[in-house]
């Protein structure tokens, strides 16, 4: 049986983030939520996500300054934005800082699931290279 | 040419007619677009209880989970505020839409400063700030309404960047014949000495002033 996917979603918007995440369970993820940086990253730090869905203006700590402590706590998290309106320069920045993608509100589900299915893929990437260039190393210094 | 509401005109605009005009133009436009990121909201919102309801539908239709009812008219009745929050956002655009239609006008100045505070309200809580309007009765003057609500935004941005504490709070009245407008909640004292060019030549086309009470962390506009 294939295993669920984890995501964590960031939207300072109770209502938009309870129906957002509700219909991401039904999908088939296991969805976490956070609404506000801080508490993302608070729960960045408990568990590991195969992705994490961020709204770009949120109060205290916006989207980017988020991206870029979530990246500090785990450096190949797949982070996808979600923004009302999406600026060239902020994009930019974002993908600059390690954002894998942009969604735009409002998205449709499927192309939500479709960039969590891509962002989980490309973790599992990150993971395997990771594995094989640990494996590579102790062969190495085990002279083998 | 490119021109944001937060910088100043270029140059070769400071003839002063030319400035107020794309000033004008700046402020309009990061009105429209804070209230158009408003409707996105409330649009994506609408589209995820619109697509949970279709898809506890399907759920139900393949024998998955049956339809709660209750449920059903839950997400009907958050869809309906939904609805009635971006439809208070439209009327609150349109009426300072209308704010241009004439130069001068007799306007309720309370009303006034009321719209423009729930027009940038998204750029309060995105800066944590809350804006609070004290309840003043009427102050009805002659002035330009458009213009008036440039000089309160500026005046409310420069407070969001250097808010001291969480809150901002505006009173308006009457004070030895004059109306005024107060903002109480930064150290003032900066934007009162050196203003930025667009505030300066809204003040002065509005015929008023700005006075700092550094005691009281306040900015008061007197028309």
């Amino acid at each position: 049986m294939a295993e669920t996917i984890k995501v964590l979603a960031v939207d300072d918007d109770q209502d938009f983030l309870d129906a957002f995440a509700e219909r991401m369970q039904i999908h088939g993820l296991s969805v976490t939520k956070a609404t506000s940086g801080i508490e993302a990253l608070s729960k960045a730090e408990e568990q590991t996500f195969d992705a994490v869905i961020l709204d770009m203006a949120m109060p205290q700590m916006d989207g980017i300054d988020t991206l870029k402590r979530l990246r500090k706590i785990n450096p190949d998290l797949q982070v996808i934005l979600l923004t009302g309106h999406a600026t060239i320069d902020k994009s930019v920045e974002a993908i600059k800082l390690g954002a894998i993608d942009f969604l735009e509100k409002p998205a449709e589900i499927d192309a939500v699931m479709d960039r969590i299915k891509a962002a989980k893929f490309a973790r599992m990437l990150l993971v395997e290279k990771k594995t094989e260039e640990r494996i590579k190393k102790i062969i190495s210094d085990k002279g083998w | 040419m490119s021109l944001r509401s937060d910088e100043e005109v270029s140059p070769e605009y400071q003839d002063e007619d030319s400035a107020l005009t794309l000033d004008a133009l700046a402020f309009f436009g990061r009105i429209t677009a804070n209230v158009s990121h408003e409707f996105k909201n409330r649009l994506a919102t609408i589209k995820e209880k619109a697509g949970l309801l279709a898809d506890l539908t399907a759920m139900a239709e393949k024998g998955i989970r049956p339809l709660d009812l209750a449920r059903v008219n839950t997400i009907a009745k958050d869809i309906a505020r939904q609805v009635e929050t971006a439809d208070g956002a439209c009327l609150r655009l349109n009426r300072f839409a209308h704010s241009v239609d004439v130069p001068e006008r007799r306007e309720d100045l309370v009303e006034l400063v009321s719209l423009i505070t729930r027009l940038i309200e998204r750029q309060a809580v995105v800066a944590g700030v809350e804006i609070t309007l004290g309840s003043c009765p009427k102050v009805e003057v002659e002035t330009n309404p458009f213009l008036f609500q440039q000089v309160v935004y500026y005046c409310l941005l420069w407070a969001l960047d250097h808010a001291q504490t969480r809150a901002l709070s505006l009173d308006v009245g009457r004070s030895e014949e004059q109306a005024f407008v107060s903002i109480k909640g930064a150290a003032f004292d900066e934007l009162v000495q050196r203003p930025s060019n667009r505030l300066v030549r809204a003040l002065r086309k509005l015929g008023g002033r700005l006075e700092a009470n550094t005691g009281e962390k306040e900015v008061t506009i007197r028309l």
